[in-house]
């Protein structure tokens, strides 16, 4: 059916947060609780043994990766923690019995116990969102319009993320379906340039976009 | 990762109604035990119930705890099944043992219970095998849980015997914990060996990072955590918790049961000292494996 997915440029991230912010925002995550962070990771030396200024780092928006191979799925022992038609990881909290192995089998730290609820929650690519054809919250409000969403079966290039529409003023429903494509707005890259978080058989999905030049840690 | 205690509780009473169940399904394979048929398997259920009720503490939605069969390959389901074969196979000796004329269940039954008692402490320590966590992600987990069967197995069944006086069982018993204790003693040893050389694998490439979302926490110093074991913060733990009083003591205190040739209360006593100070040793290790289980994402 489709096989949704979100890539971050880090060369375009800014760390302002508004991801983390408007995830808490649209999905009532719980104060403590983030469906997505945002890391710092460096400053690290440039070259091996480099002082400051000769120093670089980049900012690593870390959410539920809606792996390919999921451990929290394998793991689940009554089936919340399921694959959706559209690819996403999502979990029915009917059936979710808070045994929290989900949450101790994922290798992002991404799933957290409601406390309130006593159910694991996690990113759910704001499903209410995107079955609307909406982008995710994340994507819609990123400030520095480095997220960019779509279907991995319709290619990478294809991902969209919001753009100006092109009269101010506009309407709000015009405002939020003018799109770009990742293809034509940012910056060019190659496959090499695209990167996924440490893989522990888990095939996350979710892409990150460094380019040559920049050194991706992992 | 914090420790889990009813799941801590869980494990270790599981691999003492394993190891009793074990024993005694040894004992009747090689027709002895006979007296201390009954306590066994009481001690054994009682432990399954206490690790039980343990677990059930874990659960935010026990009351949904049927929806557990949902998912039948996951680890979970597959331990809640083996709970359910296991309290089948104490039923079917019961009831074996009850309706023989020599009061001894036939040998068929013995070896469904050393399967049982063997089987159920492997399943559990299946379960925790996660990719995610390099340090519960190695069959020296599930052999660490067996032979900790083993080792408490032999001890309690100490007690049973010396408690109903029956003397022709306590030779193999203690035999079997001392095997037990020297298995556990290496599978210890080696298990700390293996996680302590495995900082390696947490992103290494990340020397330095911040998370806003916790500014005042330091990061996580991965090398550390799992160095921390031999001779880093739980390196007393280890080495007095786990090592010298979970095994060295209880092996010692078995040994001069059988030299001593003890019987009777005086070899319920030796064991009861030896099962307190094993159970001390297996929950300290099982609170350390916690301690040092940490993400291969470990940035927070």
């Amino acid at each position: 059916m489709a096989n949704y997915a979100i890539i971050t440029d880090l060369n375009r991230c800014t760390g302002c947060l508004a991801c983390t912010v408007a995830c808490k925002a649209v999905n009532g995550v719980p104060v403590g609780d983030f469906w997505i962070k945002t890391l710092r990771v460096g400053p690290h030396p440039k070259t091996d043994g480099a002082q400051f200024p000769d120093v670089e780092m980049y900012f690593l928006p870390v959410q539920c990766q809606h792996c390919e191979n999921p451990e929290c799925v394998k793991v689940c022992p009554t089936e919340a923690s399921h694959i959706r038609e559209d690819g996403t990881i999502q979990v029915d909290k009917s059936k979710c019995i808070g045994c929290q192995f989900c949450a101790m089998a994922c290798p992002y730290g991404v799933r957290y116990l409601n406390k309130e609820e006593r159910v694991v929650e996690k990113c759910t690519l704001c499903e209410q969102r995107i079955s609307q054809g909406e982008l995710p919250q994340c994507v819609s409000q990123c400030g520095a319009r480095a997220r960019f969403f779509g279907d991995l079966d319709q290619g990478v290039d294809n991902f969209e993320g919001p753009a100006h529409p092109d009269s101010p003023g506009c309407q709000y429903d015009e405002m939020t379906q003018t799109r770009v494509k990742l293809k034509d707005y940012v910056e060019a890259y190659t496959e090499n340039d695209i990167h996924y978080l440490v893989d522990a058989g888990n095939k996350p999905k979710l892409m990150y976009l460094m380019r040559e030049g920049r050194k991706w840690r992992e | 990762m914090n420790p889990e205690w009813p799941l801590i509780l869980f494990t270790f009473f599981l691999c003492v109604s394993g190891g009793v169940l074990g024993v005694q399904g040894l004992l009747c394979v090689l027709g002895k035990g006979k007296k201390m048929q009954l306590p066994s398997l009481v001690v054994s259920l009682a432990a399954l119930a206490v690790g039980g009720i343990a677990v059930f503490m874990h659960l935010q939605h026990w009351e949904r705890i049927f929806n557990g069969f949902g998912h039948i390959t996951s680890g979970i389901t597959l331990e809640f099944i083996g709970c359910i074969v296991f309290f089948v196979v104490l039923v079917l000796y019961f009831l074996f043992m009850r309706r023989s004329e020599d009061g001894m269940a036939p040998k068929w039954c013995g070896v469904l219970a050393i399967v049982a008692g063997l089987g159920l402490p492997a399943l559990t320590g299946d379960s925790y095998l996660m990719h995610a966590l390099p340090s519960w992600n190695t069959p020296l987990l599930i052999v660490y849980y067996l032979v900790n069967a083993v080792f408490m197995g032999g001890l309690a069944s100490l007690i049973i015997a010396g408690a109903v006086g029956d003397d022709d069982a306590s030779g193999l018993a203690t035999k079997v914990a001392l095997a037990g204790g020297v298995l556990q003693l290496v599978v210890v040893l080696a298990y700390a060996l293996v996680i302590n050389g495995s900082a390696g694998l947490y992103s290494a490439e990340i020397q330095y990072y911040f998370d806003p979302t916790l500014p005042d926490v330091a990061m996580v110093d991965r090398a550390g955590i799992v160095g921390s074991i031999i001779a880093g913060d739980q390196a007393v733990l280890f080495w007095l918790g786990a090592i010298a009083v979970g095994v060295v003591v209880p092996a010692a205190l078995a040994w001069l049961a059988l030299r001593q040739k003890a019987a009777g209360t005086k070899l319920a006593g030796y064991a009861g000292v030896a099962v307190a100070c094993c159970a001390v040793g297996g929950i300290v290790w099982r609170v350390i494996l916690y301690v040092v289980a940490i993400s291969v994402f470990a940035l927070y």
